[in-house]
């Protein structure tokens, strides 16, 4: 029997009025804890230091986690290592850290536009010098990115898949460019740090390569001719005389002589 | 408001609970008053002594002594608020009393809840109406809003607050454990713990929790007092009761009887013909054969006598035009979908018994298996759904025995299914196909590793699909999501039901 052990009509345990209860408690308490830090100096100066902190590392973790989503993304597909659960775990680890980066990467925008460090406007376009202006172009590219990801499933039911890959697939254009973003804009990366990218870079374009041309140079699929028995064109030979016309008089013989 | 058509009814004897029924589709307020009178408060002691005085019990099916309910809520309220909770939630399929009193005769069934309440202190009184009950709803509603606009013109009406709550109804959802629940805003299926309503109940305060007729007669008692109660039926079970006729009944209606009254002349009112048996106490009740239904007399006790149980006063006559087997199926089947699927015994066991049932109908299967599925449901569950599924399938096998005979001989009885037994319309869930553009798919494999139990694949690794129930969406939705290919969709498809 199908799902026997999945009660139908039970609710998700995550789902009860508690649980929903607890996690807005404690959504609620953070909140009001960072209001009253506010409140005192030492406080204040403890905010200070978070917000110094993600200031100087929300971007780097964006950048970080964000390449590791476009490896991930690249690995999904990867049939000749990966087992199909595998895959899926590629799949929601994808996911998981795009959400994550692209997270990291608002509260970098933000802190950086909220401090006075770039204009409003150099978020979406490259107006503060061509460094910033890097990270303008690939936040636009990534929205897209990123839409295109939401309504993925729509997609399905359409008859051309392939504006979703193409669209998709400008990850492939904005991440470089985000790269090129992290290592100029800001203080000068250490060398390990620029090494270790240009690493990156090399292993997903590769792989990027292998997989773009194993589609191009994997044959057309063709239905395949499965061996038949060999057809003898030899003149067919018949018995002579087999229908040859019978007088009455010699049949009637034929069956007295066989009683 | 009130449709044109409601419940019938139909008396044998006085007129007590239904009075003036006969002239109006539903009793307002006014006529209410005119028919009896204003209603005299009595103190908690005064009231527990005179419905001792004539052993009311709990109309709804396991008459508990109402006297004692009362004393136990006294206790547990103390100095503490309480509260009266009216059972209007008639899971029960063949049982409309209480929808009828609700509709038809809403003040008569408040005023018992508030002279309750009032002699218990109490903060509110809650009605609960289950979800087939929206006209039964509106007349309390309307009934509550009656009595608010006579006190606004100087009326003498109680000031306890009375509240209306729907809920949505299950067969198990009268449950007295599942009521409060669903009072309390959860969802309305039994505890796992019994808690007592007397203790903790509605807001966790003590709770007077009874049925709908119940209130009712205690209404009638504080009006006519014990030994005008007591004027009609039988010594040991004094008044009239509310009997739900239904199933192959000519004529089918709520019948006022007195206790005594024998079962034979509530059939003929109802031009019901017995045939293969009576159904007694709905369907967690017995099967009572034709020869102990003529002789059988309307009371706890006499029911007993028989074999069988009175409960909430469900009386389903057969007739001998349908094929048994094939109605108990049918109601075991449908028992069987109203499990809440808290307790595992039930939720797999019941289903389990249903087809048995359908293999010993079709001729394949025997009463010693369905007798094992049985055994392996009862006195396992948190309620009593699985007990009392047990007690009517086995009686059921008692019952029609012979025609169970005919049934492993020719596969059949020969007679059709009428659908006698009243059940609910069943609602079609909606399926789902999932479908594949075959020019897209490649055999990546992933759809039949997060639907493994709908998705084949076959040798070359491309999937062959089974239709997905709906409470698989959220996980087929996800398939279809994480397709690499793009290949999946999911079309909705109504399920079309065998049978």
């Amino acid at each position: 029997m199908l799902h026997r052990r999945l009660p139908r009509h039970a609710p998700s345990k995550l789902d009860s009025r508690y649980v929903r209860f607890g996690v807005s408690a404690v959504l609620a308490a953070l909140v009001l804890a960072g209001f009253a830090l506010t409140r005192t100096d030492s406080g204040i100066s403890v905010l200070g230091q978070g917000v110094a902190f993600l200031e100087f590392y929300a971007g780097v973790f964006a950048l970080v986690l964000l390449s590791a989503t476009v490896g991930l993304g690249l690995l999904t597909t990867e049939r000749v290592f990966l087992s199909p659960s595998n895959r899926v775990r590629a799949q929601l680890a994808h996911r998981a850290t795009a959400m994550i980066g692209m997270a990291y990467l608002v509260t970098h925008i933000t802190l950086m536009v909220s401090l006075g460090h770039a204009p409003l406007a150099a978020t979406v376009v490259p107006i503060a010098g061509i460094y910033v202006g890097f990270g303008a172009v690939a936040f636009d590219m990534m929205v897209i990115i990123v839409v295109s990801g939401m309504v993925r499933g729509r997609f399905a039911v359409t008859a051309k898949p392939w504006i979703w890959r193409a669209l998709h697939a400008t990850a492939y254009l904005s991440w470089p460019v985000a790269i090129m973003h992290g290592l100029t804009a800001g203080r000068p990366p250490a060398a390990w740090v620029a090494w270790s990218y240009i690493a990156c870079l090399a292993a997903v374009g590769g792989a990027l390569l292998v997989r773009v041309l194993a589609t191009m140079l994997r044959p057309a699929l063709q239905p395949e001719w499965v061996k038949t028995p060999e057809v003898d064109t030899s003149p067919v030979e018949r018995p002579v005389d087999v229908n040859a016309p019978v007088s009455l008089d010699a049949a009637r013989r034929k069956y007295r002589e066989a009683g | 408001m009130i449709p044109h058509r409601v419940p019938r009814v139909l008396r044998v004897g006085p007129a007590r609970l239904t009075a003036g029924l006969e002239h109006t589709r539903r009793i307002d307020l006014p006529a209410h008053r005119t028919l009896h009178g204003e209603p005299v408060l009595r103190d908690i002691e005064t009231l527990i002594a005179q419905v001792n005085e004539v052993d009311m019990r709990g109309r709804g099916g396991a008459a508990f002594p109402v006297g004692r309910k009362l004393r136990a809520v006294a206790d547990a309220a103390g100095a503490r608020e309480s509260v009266v909770l009216v059972n209007g939630s008639e899971g029960e399929p063949a049982s409309f009393k209480d929808t009828m009193m609700l509709i038809r005769n809403p003040h008569l069934v408040l005023d018992g809840a508030v002279l309750a309440a009032e002699a218990l202190h109490a903060r509110e009184v809650v009605v609960a109406i289950g979800s087939g009950g929206e006209v039964a709803e509106s007349s309390v509603s309307a009934a509550v809003a009656e009595r608010r606009a006579a006190n606004v013109a100087g009326g003498q009406e109680s000031h306890v607050r009375i509240r209306v709550v729907g809920l949505e109804e299950r067969f198990i959802s009268g449950e007295g454990g599942a009521l409060v629940r669903g009072v309390n805003g959860d969802l309305a299926i039994p505890n796992g713990r019994k808690k007592r309503a007397a203790e903790s109940g509605v807001d966790g305060l003590p709770t007077l929790l009874s049925n709908t007729e119940t209130f009712a007669q205690l209404a009638l008692l504080a009006e006519f007092g014990p030994e005008g109660y007591a004027e009609y039926g039988t010594a040991k079970e004094p008044g009239t009761v509310l009997l739900s006729v239904s199933g192959g009944a000519t004529n089918p209606a709520v019948v006022e009887a007195p206790t005594g009254t024998p079962l034979i002349d509530v059939l003929d009112l109802c031009e019901a013909e017995i045939g293969d048996g009576v159904l007694m106490g709905g369907y967690h009740g017995a099967w009572m054969s034709y020869e102990n239904a003529l002789s059988a007399v309307i009371s706890r006790e006499g029911m007993k006598a028989m074999g069988s149980e009175l409960g909430a006063g469900i009386i389903v006559p057969l007739g001998d035009s349908t094929c048994p087997l094939g109605e108990t199926t049918r109601v075991a089947a449908y028992l069987a979908a109203q499990s809440s699927g808290q307790c595992g015994p039930c939720r797999l066991g019941l289903p389990d018994v249903a087809r048995a049932l359908l293999a010993l109908a079709e001729g394949t299967g025997s009463t010693d298996a369905v007798r094992r599925t049985v055994r392996a449901v009862e006195r396992r569950g948190a309620c009593f759904h699985p007990d009392g599924t047990a007690r009517f399938v086995l009686s059921s096998l008692d019952a029609f025995e012979s025609d169970i005979a005919l049934h492993l001989e020719y596969g059949s009885c020969g007679r059709p299914v009428r659908g006698v037994l009243p059940l609910p319309e069943h609602e079609d869930e909606p399926e789902y196909r999932l479908d594949v553009d075959w020019t897209r798919c490649e055999g990546h494999g992933l759809c039949a590793h997060l639907l493994p139990e709908f998705v084949e694949l076959d040798e070359y690794g491309f999937p062959s699909f089974k239709t997905v129930p709906g409470w698989m969406a959220k996980e087929a939705r996800r398939a279809v999501d994480m397709c690499p290919a793009l290949a999946l969709r999911l079309n909705e498809s109504i399920a079309v039901r065998a049978g």
